[in-house]
């Protein structure tokens, strides 16, 4: 079993190689030159590594043989009607779509920005400082050991840039949605994302990818958060995906002095989602908000896997992932705080709770603690539970039918991180989003 | 004229053979346990019966087998209510149908906002008597009646169902749904146990203004304090799983002099005592 799988793997990382090269050789991908050294590096550097397997402790509980089983195309230039892409949207906030992980220019609308906001693809990007791309772009998701990460790349052919220049204040959610494409095959789309918020800026970002199609589909993300000194950044990423999808993001968050960022991951869909979530309080007085919700049912995988660097002292964070499991859904949490030892007054939270809707689901969860400094607050747990009998049956005393009693107590749970949401705009349409799957739930089971 | 004497007017008038509450011979067990052993409790319509007896008589049990928790199983005897078999009913039916019991613990819901459970609870119980959902506005002109009622600040409202609730303002909290989704039969569980007497007084004499000659009580309480406010017409007590002395409101002032001792043969009167308190 294990021979073959391997040897799956090794014709699959060569396959990726090869076209890489040969799409290299085609100048199929934006060349400046420190681009072409990052991607060379990152291919070299994914090829050494190879895709993870259940024996690499990061990976332990994630199989991802389906992926590597599966031939992925590199995407093709495709349509997508400005109808299905229209429900997504929210009246009067600027957004960019990217199709296949390519911009469309004709389905986006970035031109009602104030001063100071740019909101671009890569050919935009290049009108920025000089030097900016490349101070930025690739310094923080660091795929040394990150297989996806150092894949994705190798592999993107545009990106989203937001970059918000020192004391500018945008509150209106910029939007950016990455969409599938669908041209009838399996297809391996590399969305990749920089936010720059540059000091005392304020900015915020709901990041989506959705593949409405059947067929399968595999994202592999990579966003890059850089908050300047007292910049906030507030972002939400939401993954809905079909039982094709397959998902894999790497999300670097930089954090400079007193800055505060907000990192809302929602997964609702998908047939194996990773998470990979990496930050670091670089600066003294930075804080982290990190929020999750993931809502798992069928046979659907999710995996989160978070860590936060307390490198400096006096900073704050604050993480709380909540999972929502049905049917045969299984999803793993891992979150590991390190508090380096300079990072004395550390204040950490950890939580991670798991609700179960069904006895054949199945949560593996480990919230991490490292500390090297003496002088610092930090707590964590982690818990797995059913809905309340009592609470259920409270709710039925008062004339709620048990479908009606289950939402409000689903619903009740989801609210914690729902509540983490500070932009009322994007809690409004998480909330929605999360209604939906409950709705979609009920439907399944009648 | 008093209200018990207005009450009992007009249940003069009642069809007598309706009654608004029957319980036969009732058997509950649970892992297997017997804890109520043949319990008979007839409530007409109009009535206030108080129910007392020493911790761990079965007075809980009894107040929750009426409000339909599955943790219990009913061995023997039946339930009716205004004539119908309330045992096959689900517990949801049955507060639609306008049975309400207030928990002696009632139970936090994170999450949930306490007006969303006022609302949704108010609509199911209107839907059951043909009614429409009320629109936001009557809704909250009266919910904040009611909320006066108890003394309740309208920033309960919003907050979630129990969550921090302090232990007498779950029972006031209690009291308010009560008010609100005005059941015909209410099952008040302890609600004055861990009241301070200003908050005794508002829950009894939200209860007193609450009367009416349709509406019927079963109020378990430990306490004649309570019993002062809110005067009763019958007064039972519950030991060991069965209903041992059934009296008028006299009763209450006896148990609290004597305890629960005299009545089931030889136990020291310490409970009773104890359980008075300051
Ligand atoms: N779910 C249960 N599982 C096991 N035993 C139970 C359960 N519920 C009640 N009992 C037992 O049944 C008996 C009666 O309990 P119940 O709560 O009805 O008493 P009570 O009269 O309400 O007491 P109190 O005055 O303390 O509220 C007790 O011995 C109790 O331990
Ligand atoms: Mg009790």
């Amino acid at each position: 079993m294990t021979e073959i799988a391997t040897r799956a793997e090794r014709h699959s990382v060569g396959a990726y190689r090869d076209r890489f090269e040969l799409l290299q050789k085609e100048n199929f991908f934006p060349a400046a030159d420190w681009m072409r050294q990052q991607r060379q590096a990152a291919i070299s550097r994914f090829v050494e590594l190879g895709f993870p397997t259940t024996r690499w402790e990061q990976w332990r509980h994630t199989n991802v043989a389906p992926l590597v089983a599966t031939e992925f195309a590199q995407p093709m230039e495709s349509q997508v009607a400005l109808d299905a892409i229209a429900p997504l949207l929210l009246d009067g906030h600027p957004y960019l779509v990217f199709v296949g992980g390519s911009l469309s220019q004709e389905l986006s609308s970035n031109d009602d920005l104030p001063s100071g906001v740019t909101l671009t693809g890569l050919e935009g990007a290049f009108d920025l400082a000089p030097g900016l791309l490349e101070e930025h772009l690739g310094r923080y998701a660091l795929w040394d050991d990150q297989p996806f990460a150092a894949l994705n790349t190798a592999f993107w052919t545009d990106i989203a840039v937001i970059h918000v220049a020192p004391n500018v204040i945008l509150d209106r959610p910029i939007r950016v949605i990455h969409w599938a494409t669908a041209d009838g095959r399996p297809v391996m789309t590399s969305p990749r994302t920089l936010i720059i918020a540059e000091t005392g800026s304020r900015v915020v970002v709901l990041e989506q990818f959705v593949n409405l199609e059947e067929g399968s589909s595999w994202f592999n993300a990579v966003t890059e958060i850089v908050a300047g000194p007292n910049a906030v950044v507030e972002c939400v990423q939401v993954r809905q995906g079909g039982p094709g999808t397959f998902q894999t993001t790497f999300t670097a968050v930089h954090q400079a002095a007193d800055s505060r960022v907000r990192l809302h991951s929602l997964t609702t869909g998908g047939r194996l989602t990773r998470v990979d979530i990496s930050a670091n309080l670089a600066e003294p007085g930075a804080e982290l908000i990190l929020g999750g919700l993931y809502l798992v049912r069928g046979r659907e995988h999710v995996d989160h896997h978070t860590r936060i660097d307390h490198v400096a002292p006096h900073c704050t964070s604050r993480e709380n992932y909540k999972g929502i499991l049905d049917d045969e859904g299984q999803s793993v949490f891992n979150g590991l705080v390190v508090v380096h030892p300079d990072a004395q007054q550390t204040d950490a939270m950890q939580s991670n709770r798991n609700l179960m809707l069904s006895d054949n689901a199945l949560v593996h969860t480990n919230p991490q603690l490292e500390i090297y400094a003496n002088d610092v607050r930090c707590t964590h747990g982690s818990t797995v539970g059913q809905l309340e009998e009592e609470a259920l049956f409270y709710l039925r005393t008062r004339g709620l039918a048990v479908p009606e009693a289950q939402r409000l107590l689903i619903d009740g749970f989801a609210e914690e991180v729902l509540a983490l949401v500070n932009n009322p705009a994007l809690r409004d349409s998480l909330e929605r989003t999360v209604q939906a799957w409950i709705t979609a739930r009920e439907l399944a089971r009648d | 004229m008093n209200i018990r004497e207005l009450n009992n007017n007009h249940s003069l008038n009642q069809d007598k053979n309706i009654r608004m509450l029957e319980i036969k011979d009732l058997h509950v067990s649970v892992e297997g346990q017997e804890i109520l052993k043949g319990i008979n409790l007839s409530v007409g319509a109009g009535e206030l019966h108080a129910l007392m007896g020493p911790n761990g008589s079965g007075k809980s049990t009894l107040a929750q087998v009426l409000a339909g928790r599955d943790i219990y199983q009913v061995t023997a005897g039946e339930v009716l209510f205004e004539g119908r078999d309330l045992l096959a009913l689900t517990p949801e039916v049955r507060a639609r149908k306008g049975l309400f019991l207030s928990f002696q613990y009632p139970v936090v819901i994170s999450g949930v906002n306490n007006i969303y459970l006022l609302q949704a609870a108010l609509n199911a119980r209107r839907k059951e008597r043909g009614e429409e959902a009320l629109d936001a506005v009557d809704f909250l002109a009266l919910v904040r009646n009611r909320l006066q009622a108890v003394q309740m600040d309208e920033s309960f409202l919003y907050r979630p169902v129990n969550e921090g609730f302090s232990g007498g303002e779950k029972k006031r909290n209690e009291i308010l749904q009560m008010l609100i989704l005005e059941p015909i039969l209410a099952i008040l569980d302890e609600t004055d146990s861990g009241l301070d007497i200003d908050a005794l007084k508002i829950v009894a004499e939200g209860i007193n203004n609450f009367r009416t000659p349709q509406r019927s009580f079963l109020v378990i309480t430990h306490y004649q304090r309570l019993l002062g406010y809110v005067e009763p017409d019958w007064v039972h007590v519950i030991s060991e799983g069965r209903i041992v002395k059934t009296g008028g409101p006299e009763l209450a002032h006896e148990l609290e002099e004597r305890g629960y001792g005299w009545l089931q043969g030889g136990q020291p009167d310490v409970t009773i005592k104890a359980a008075i308190g300051p």
